[in-house]
């Protein structure tokens, strides 16, 4: 079964580009710096330049412009950029590994596993809130571990995997709703957590989260080669002397590090890891050498965009992040698929 | 050379080949024919190291594959499966694959490796088709892209998974042109065949196998003349001359006996 | 090659930047000369005042009434100050937010030195990181009961220094409740059913809630402190078993849903009508400001409601 979409690649602008690709990262490098100024320079309050330079600069530490900049606008600008870098990537990888252009983060348990076990700490033991992150990181791994063991048994073969993902989200996510029904008073409801969102983060949280996404999108751009070969089929990437099952259990495991990270912090932003893949392809083609940098660029980007307009658009109040996202990304992935369509005649 | 030693392999723990001993020897083509679910397909991928067997066991040159590192085994044999994903890349970039097995990590292809490739490409007629998409070329030319991914491969055995099926005639005949100066090489050919002319025509052996055994495994002209094909295939088969180089094809017609 | 030259500059650029932003320098000194106030908040922190604090920002609108109450003066406020306790407020007043989302840019902005926010609220205890960052004193309350209630005007009041209002607000209040209970009938003992109604569906509640506690000051018995099971799951033949003489609903969240989901719901069981409760008369939904949101000063009002049901006779 030929399962891979249409080509994306523009023919007019690809020249088959090395130099294409440079240019493309180079440009959404500049993009990320410049949403990233936005993002401190923009907030419900009100900053002038002047007290921007000056908050910047640190010079008086005690000025409400510095400690907004500093606490809130500064971690918030990170954790959107760790978030949107994390999930896109994870995304990447999960399609690439699985064949399967609609996979997410979520189809490998990792959001309905974070969502049990900050689930379960609120209701059974209140009071210790701000552990909420650490559990959604244990509850994600968990939940991929218990999926790929599961598709393991049954040869770990990527149809095997997303329908072993699907079960156990379904069976997490009953289980969620259930402890939601016995005790109502949780003090986390399921519909906070799906959504998502970035407020009121502190940098102590994105920390650890940020080293281990960091690392492991450094380690995937090393293997984008492999991630290549593993797309070719199983059988041939077996003849070419790939251990199949251990690269396939090594990425599904940098996807759920990835996306347990993200997760933790920022809660479940949906979407990115959807659609910033296909955003990215449609940019640079198929080869994931490239498209692992592009997709966490792209993927920052992205991500710092809503998160500006989600405090922004009605500041003092929040617009969700993630359903800015999916505003924003609803409509584009329409758009995507329309592209597809006409490329078809063309092939 | 290939060795296969009393191999039994199959799926979910069911045997679909039965000790099964045989051995490739360098510079020849070897033709593996027989009816669908004979279990030439299981053979092909045992021997090709990709289905471990559940007796017996496969060597390289005297070798048992159990234990060998997986590079040392890609570096000596290669496998074109029948059914393939149809990657949306550039022939070029397809064939660089093929030197998978002998790049270090990270995975930065060298001068010597580029030079293979082109090579490669080359040999399988498909240098011009360098930088075209695959998935626009037509199904000869794609099985050429492969092809020459595993010529980069540079390995000694060659298996081959029924590679003219679908093919246009004429790319039909230039796929097993190709494999007979693969063959000239020195390298070692295995296929599935479907088309028995084809496999009578091209082989120097073949093996021709009847419910997960081998029921002949002998030159073209001995199988002919031993009557199994025409036995197992409820056929009647003739051998014709032709004026070319292989001087004679073979024809095959229903069986009238039993009708 | 040359792009991963580009992308090996970002990876170390951010990762520099990260231990940057770890700098703990916020430029606080604890001081060691004259402190206005020092207490212990809920979650055992010790809150220290260095001098009577000017701005003032509530997460909570329990809180800022309570703070009201007090005597203080308010910069910033949730808007569930507005759309639930329906407080007006002087112009000067700033929205920091929604009491589960509080906006931090909103409330530094504000510059105040004096935050009170609640320990059982997500939001607020992410604030309260930020806030010990930013070097702004800020304390955790809790508040289910009346002595709760009361303990947090002690502390408000102290900060304040308005003990008058203590007395007013407070220790009158305490008098009120007292008045009432004692006036209530010992002998009668009506057993009650408390329920909780919202959009999607109603539950019994019982002990640490703060209307069954009024309950059982009362004297009354409730049927779900007889029966746990209730609490989990609003059986209805344990309800006719128990035939409670009187059937008590506070709505959360839209009360029109809330009810709408009681009658579409409990009401619709044949049975619901046969019960006492509901033939007397006896079935009466309770006004959310006096049952739901903490009363405050309020409290003996509360009282003083449920007595009138309960017990005409002694009042009135």
């Amino acid at each position: 079964m030929n399962i891979w979409p249409g080509s994306y690649i523009p023919k007019i602008l690809n020249r088959g580009g090395k130099d294409y690709n440079i240019a493309v990262i180079a440009l959404l490098a500049l993009s990320l710096t410049i949403a990233a100024g936005l993002s401190i320079a923009l907030g419900s309050a009100r900053l002038t330049p002047a007290e921007m330079l000056e908050a910047l600069s640190g010079k008086d530490l005690t000025s409400s412009a510095y400690q907004i900049v500093r606490f809130v606008r500064l971690p918030r600008t990170l954790a959107a950029i760790l978030a949107g870098c994390g999930l896109s990537v994870s995304g990447l990888v999960l399609q690439a590994v699985l064949n399967n252009s609609l996979a997410g983060p979520s189809v490998i348990g990792v959001n309905s596993g974070a969502g049990l076990f900050t689930v379960l700490m609120a209701a059974f033991f209140p009071g210790t809130l701000q552990f909420a992150p650490a559990a959604a990181f244990v509850g994600a791994l968990t939940a991929a571990l218990l999926v790929y063991f599961i598709a393991q048994k049954t040869g770990a073969s990527r149809m095997a995997i997303v329908l072993s993902g699907t079960a156990v989200s379904s069976f997490i996510g009953a289980i969620t709703d259930t402890v939601l029904t016995v005790k109502p008073d949780t003090a986390i409801s399921r519909t906070e957590f799906l959504i998502g969102g970035l407020s009121g983060i502190v940098l102590q949280q994105v920390k650890i989260p940020s080293l281990i996404i960091l690392t492991s999108i450094f380690a995937l751009i090393l293997l984008g080669y492999d991630m290549n070969v593993l797309a070719l089929g199983d059988e041939t990437a077996k003849s070419l002397g790939m251990k199949v099952p251990l690269y396939r259990f090594l990425f599904l495991a940098l996807a759920a590090l990835l996306a347990g990270s993200a997760v933790s912090f920022a809660g479940l932003i949906g979407f990115v890891g959807l659609i910033i893949p296909h955003a990215a392809r449609f940019l640079v083609g198929y080869d994931n050498r490239v498209l692992v940098p592009v997709c966490a660029l792209l993927g920052g980007v992205f991500s710092l965009f809503c998160d500006i307009l989600s405090r922004t658009l009605f500041a003092p109040y929040e617009v969700p992040v993630g359903i800015i996202m999916s505003f924003l990304g609803g409509p584009f992935f329409v758009v995507l698929l329309l592209r597809q369509k006409r490329g078809r005649l063309y092939d | 050379m290939i060795e296969l030693r009393q191999i039994t392999a199959g799926y979910s723990g069911k045997a679909v080949i039965h000790d099964i001993s045989l051995a490739f020897e360098r510079g020849t083509i070897t033709g593996i024919i027989g009816k669908n679910g004979c279990g030439k397909t299981t053979l092909l991928k045992t021997a090709a190291n990709l289905l471990r067997p559940q007796a017996g066991s496969v060597l390289i040159n005297g070798e048992s594959v159990l234990g060998m590192p997986g590079k040392k085994i890609a570096a000596a044999l290669s496998y074109l499966p029948q059914i393939r994903e149809v990657p949306n890349m550039t022939v070029y970039n397809l064939v660089m694959h093929g030197r998978f097995p002998y790049l270090g990590f990270p995975r930065i292809p060298l001068e010597a490796d580029r030079k293979i490739a082109k090579q490669a490409m080359e040999l399988a007629g498909i240098l011009a088709c360098r930088d075209k998409n695959i998935r626009e070329l037509s199904g000869g030319e794609r099985q050429k892209a492969y092809i020459a991914m595993l010529l980069a491969q540079d390995t000694d055995a060659v298996f081959l998974d029924e590679p003219t099926t679908y093919l246009d005639i004429n790319h039909q005949l230039e796929i097993l042109e190709l494999i007979r100066q693969l063959k000239k090489m020195g390298k070692t050919l295995v296929m599935v065949v479907h088309d028995l002319s084809s496999a009578l025509c091209y082989s120097d052996r073949i093996c021709l196998m009847e419910k997960g055994r081998i029921a002949v495994c002998d030159t073209p002209d001995a199988v002919f003349k031993s009557g199994e094909i025409e036995r197992i295939f409820h056929v009647a088969c003739e051998q014709v001359p032709v004026k070319d180089s292989r001087g004679k094809r073979y024809v095959f017609s229903l069986d009238h006996a039993g009708s | 090659m040359l792009k991963r030259k580009y992308l090996l500059f970002l990876l170390i650029f951010m990762l520099a930047a990260l231990p940057a932003c770890g700098a703990q320098k916020t430029g606080f000194e604890t001081a060691q000369d004259a402190v206005f106030l020092t207490f212990t908040d809920v979650l055992e922190n010790a809150v220290i005042l260095k001098e009577r604090p000017r701005k003032v920002v509530s997460l909570s609108g329990s809180y800022a009434e309570t703070w009201l109450l007090a005597g203080g003066e308010l910069a910033g406020v949730t808007d569930d100050v507005i759309t639930e306790r329906k407080m007006e407020l002087p112009d000067s007043v700033r929205i920091v937010g929604t009491i589960k989302k509080p906006d931090m840019e909103e409330i530094l902005a504000l510059k105040p030195d004096f935050v009170l926010l609640s320990p059982d609220i997500e939001g607020h205890v992410k604030a309260a990181q930020t806030l010990e960052k930013a070097g702004v004193t800020h304390a955790f309350f809790k508040v289910e009961q009346f002595e709760d209630y009361l303990q947090m005007l002690d502390i408000c009041t102290d900060i304040t220094g308005r003990k008058d209002l203590y007395e007013e607000n407070g220790l009158k209040v305490r008098e009120q409740i007292h008045a009432v209970i004692s006036k209530a009938d010992a002998a009668k003992k009506p057993s009650v059913l408390f329920m909780r109604a919202f959009s999607g569906g109603a539950k019994a509640k019982a002990d640490d809630n703060m209307t069954c506690r009024m309950l059982e000051d009362l004297g009354t018995i409730n049927i779900a402190a007889k029966h746990p099971s209730l609490l989990e799951d609003l059986s209805m033949e344990k309800i006719i078993e128990e035939d409670p003489d009187y059937i008590f609903v506070v709505t959360m969240g839209d009360s029109e849903k809330a009810i709408e989901a009681l009658r579409d719901g409990i009401e619709k069981n044949p049975a619901w009508s046969g019960l006492s409760a509901v033939k007397n008369g006896r079935y009466i939904v309770l006004p959310k400001e006096l049952f739901h949101y903490k009363p405050n000063a309020r409290w003996g009002e509360s009282y003083e409601y449920l007595a009138g049901i309960l017990y005409p006779q002694n009042f009135e």
